[in-house]
């Protein structure tokens, strides 16, 4: 019996632990820098006001290719390796049963309320443009001119969790 | 550009470190309690993992879902962006002049009172559902959020700071300069969507207070 590509897919094994395996992997590529090149904490005062737009090693469309990639594949394997969603009419009835938060409300919660915080900091600085309290932005791209490899390796572990994290289902299988 | 070339330059080594470790450490976090989730998948029966929760969210609260999805992605590019240019290049100075000159101005207060309107509506919301109709449910917080944006009353504020903007940009002239035109429409707009939020959170907390509504019962 010949499968199609999409039945070949849905009779591969697919643990449920699998894909949150991959993610904390795809969190080794940072200390794995550290490990190798050293930690750069002492180079701050090596970086230009306002930073260069890009890193000296590695150029800023290759920066840009790294995590729109990573997000891509994070998407697509959280689709192939994870197991299937279960069904709207499934998720609506175990919705209703239950009206308490669970450990991932609070989680999905946390980190929203987190990152209008950092977007709030970064607002703030950008509008005070004051040598006394520089952008969020500043300082990451003044990492990536100091530690090219390493930040480029956070932003790529960044995306490619976000990217599996944000499981839309366009397609799955 | 002048860029200026010093050391010593007022970056904080501390507060460099720290924003590193704030990108870094909630992800490690978030990432391992993922694991632990599924590992104890038997005992929270609702969700397996931050995935199947973001796409529960989805089906649940597609514009509640598609804000955060936004959020998340909008700051991560723009934290993580090499290519974006930096605050001192004409058009993004441009941007940042207007904003920072509405800051000044009391149209901006006209928006802080709509958004404040918005999210008292929020709170009294759901205090209302918790203490009083007993009908509460956190799975569906991402509805009092909704309630008031992803309407007709959301689609016509959005439409018509966009339209301002559009029509206000002149051709080979950044968009950025349409920008404060924009806003002032974008203050019209609020001003008609606060009265009647202002109105159903009184209503509400008259409810709450009382246990009456005040609201006339629909035909």
């Amino acid at each position: 019996m010949v499968l199609s590509v999409p039945e070949a897919l849905q009779a591969l094994p697919r643990p449920p632990w699998l894909m949150p395996v991959l993610r904390i992997a795809a969190c080794v590529p940072p200390f794995l820098v550290v490990a190798v090149m050293g930690p750069p904490f002492d180079s701050w005062g090596n970086c230009s006001v306002p930073p260069m737009r890009w890193g000296p090693q590695i150029p800023q469309l290759a920066v840009a290719g790294i995590c729109a990639g990573a997000f891509l594949l994070g998407h697509v394997l959280a689709n192939l390796v994870s197991p299937p969603a279960p069904s709207r009419t499934d998720m609506a009835s175990r919705t209703a049963s239950s009206r308490k938060p669970n450990g991932q409300d609070v989680v999905v919660l946390v980190l929203v309320a987190f990152v209008i915080g950092l977007v709030a900091f970064e607002c703030v600085a950008v509008l005070l443009d004051s040598p006394k309290l520089y952008a969020i932005s500043f300082y990451v791209r003044c990492g990536n001119w100091i530690a090219n490899y390493l930040t480029t390796a956070i932003a790529g572990t960044t995306t490619f969790v976000l990217g599996s994290w944000l499981r839309y289902p366009w397609w799955s299988v | 550009m002048a860029a200026i070339y010093l050391t010593g330059n007022g970056y904080s080594r501390s507060l460099g470190i720290a924003i590193g470790g704030a990108i870094l450490l909630p992800v490690l976090i978030i990432v391992v309690s993922d694991l632990l989730f599924t590992v104890r998948v038997r005992r929270t029966p609702l969700t397996r993992s931050l995935e199947e929760e973001f796409w529960l969210w989805t089906d649940t609260h597609p514009f509640s879902a598609l804000l955060a999805a936004a959020l998340l992605g909008g700051a991560v590019s723009h934290f993580f962006w090499a290519i974006a240019p930096p605050i001192h290049e004409p058009e993004v100075r441009a941007l940042v002049d207007a904003m920072r000159f509405t800051a000044n101005d009391p149209q901006v207060f006209v928006i802080l009172v709509f958004l404040a309107a918005l999210a008292l509506h929020v709170v009294v919301g759901a205090l209302l559902h918790r203490f009083r109709l007993h009908d509460f449910d956190w799975k569906k917080l991402g509805m009092f959020v909704e309630q008031d944006m992803a309407t007709k009353r959301g689609a016509a504020i959005l439409t018509t700071f966009v339209v301002a903007l559009i029509t206000s940009a002149q051709p080979g002239q950044s968009w950025q300069a349409a920008f404060p035109v924009a806003l002032v429409a974008l203050v019209g707009a609020c001003v008609a969507a606060t009265l009647p939020v202002i109105y159903d959170t009184v209503s509400e907390l008259v409810q709450l207070v009382t246990g009456v509504d005040p609201t006339p019962p629909k035909a």
